[in-house]
């Protein structure tokens, strides 16, 4: 016999634990077997089965505390093998230089092993000063580029019933991500931080995860140097302007060369380009005057699949009762939109789907320019 | 009954505590924490979430170790003291004794009396 919610919380701990699968299980079965005898115990006691979950549950503390502590004694036991293999390997250093030292041919025999002593064992400690320089050029990249590097992992999601707010736990701390939920949006528009959430999504990306679970719960997203849960109203406020390098993508062979070009190719390109992105022709009136070189209605064309393609009613230009705030327009193939962040995500990624069904070189995130 | 005792008063001795219920034979995590409570009047509460952290650096220390038995009628892993943990059980056995003598010295000394239970 096992009660749900304590499958939930051995759930939400075990993906919270960075150990291995047998670890997580045996953790999880440990803890489970104390859940249920607890349970039995206040049953037995008369307390109804609701206050004996709960108390048994709150016995354990939150599941991210657990779950930081069970990290730490794994930690220090990494830590301590490490330890043990630095030792051997600075002993194996010495031993090595000593070796050298007393084999080291030469007339100055006693010199020089002096020399070697001192002198061999330095590489290692300089080359372990570099490292720790170089990881803050690394993290020199600002705080919304990694988030949109997150945003694009690989995520797998199973949950039944999960409260939102360990949702929200759950894909912060498996992607490294800082996520904030809006409460006082969240309180006004009614929507509880413990809505229930039952999903089942596996290897796909990050955003798109996001996006399925929050538009059943009619919420929506934007981020700055962490990524707000809000409603759509908030979101749509929280436009930004991002420069998009299509430089390669209106520079591509002309159909025939490449299949995948199809979509923005010269005008009169293969049928299922205008078959597919819906009408790409009526776009180019507002763009100039004169007639359009071949340059210009290429990227007329790669407009109207943005704007035709993701979120359709967001852009100012669109014909609807409430238009967006969404704008766009171009400049020497560089793209500017601005946008909510959700959008701005689902325009890369159809951006990167061009690029790749078009075999051209899929950037790992920069060519988007803030 | 008194009231729980005071948190930093329990903090450097909870391991004492587990190891001093284990030196009483095989013991799951359960009953560890009942064990305790009783034993204590109920003045100390071992929280779950603070007991099975500690179990897991207990084994990690080498001062007790674990196995999984279902004779119980439920699959339970049941942890046991290891020599090391013996010795660390009397090392620290002591070491209160020394402590609480001290205090016992240094209160009589102030002319405090306490009640001895």
């Amino acid at each position: 016999m096992s009660d749900r919610e304590f499958e939930n919380y051995l759930a939400l701990l075990s993906s919270l634990l960075r150990l291995d699968c047998k670890q997580r299980a045996s953790i999880a079965d440990e803890l489970r077997a104390h859940l249920e005898d607890r349970l039995e115990e206040l049953l037995a006691r008369g307390v109804s089965h609701d206050d004996a979950v709960r108390q048994a549950l709150a016995e354990f503390g939150d599941a991210a505390g657990l779950a930081g502590q069970f990290g730490a004694i794994s930690m220090n036991r990494k830590r301590r093998w490490l330890m043990r293999l630095t030792t051997f390997s600075v002993a194996a250093t010495l031993l090595f230089t000593a070796g050298l030292a007393i084999f080291w041919p030469g007339r100055n025999a006693a010199p020089g092993s002096a020399a070697a002593v001192a002198q061999v064992p330095q590489p290692a400690p300089v080359e372990k000063q570099k490292e720790p320089v170089k990881v803050p050029r690394n993290a020199a990249k600002t705080a919304a580029a990694v988030i949109e590097e997150r945003l694009n992992q690989q995520t797998t999601i199973d949950m039944v019933e999960m409260p939102l707010k360990d949702v929200v736990l759950y894909l912060a701390e498996t992607h490294k991500l800082p996520i904030v939920l809006k409460r006082k949006q969240l309180e006004e528009a009614s929507i509880s931080l413990d809505t229930p959430v039952t999903k089942s999504l596996h290897g796909i990306r990050l955003a798109a995860a996001l996006d399925i679970i929050l538009e059943d719960l009619n919420l929506s997203y934007y981020t700055t140097e962490v990524l707000h849960i809000t409603t759509p109203a908030d979101a749509q406020t929280r436009t930004e302007v991002r420069i998009y390098d299509c430089r390669d993508i209106l520079a591509m062979p002309a159909p025939g060369n490449a299949a995948g070009a199809a979509g923005i190719g010269a005008p009169g390109g293969v049928g299922s380009a205008d078959g597919g992105f819906g009408g790409a022709g009526g776009f180019g009136g507002g763009f100039g005057p004169g007639p359009m070189n071949e340059h210009d209605q290429r990227a007329a064309r790669l407009m109207n699949i943005i704007t035709t393609n993701i979120d359709q009613l967001s852009w100012s230009t669109v014909q609807v009762q409430q238009p967006g705030n969404g704008s766009i327009s171009e400049y020497n193939g560089q793209i500017v939109v601005t946008q909510t962040a959700q959008t701005h995500n689902k325009i890369e990624h159809v951006l990167n789907m061009l690029r790749e069904s078009a075999g051209l070189e899929v950037p790992s995130a920069g060519k988007v320019v803030r | 009954m008194s009231d729980k005792f005071q948190r930093d008063l329990l903090r450097g001795s909870l391991d004492l505590m587990v190891l001093s219920v284990l030196a009483g034979g095989k013991r799951y995590g359960y009953l560890i924490q009942k064990q305790v409570r009783e034993a204590s009047g109920a003045r100390v509460d071992l929280p779950a979430g603070t007991l099975y952290p500690l179990l897991h650096r207990l084994e990690d220390d080498g001062l007790v170790r674990s196995s999984w038995d279902d004779k119980t009628g439920r699959q339970r892993k049941w942890y046991e003291l290891t020599a090391a943990g013996r010795k660390r059980l009397s090392a620290q056995a002591q070491e209160w004794a020394d402590y609480a003598a001290c205090i016992r010295q240094l209160l009589a000394v102030a002319q405090v009396h306490p009640r001895v239970t």
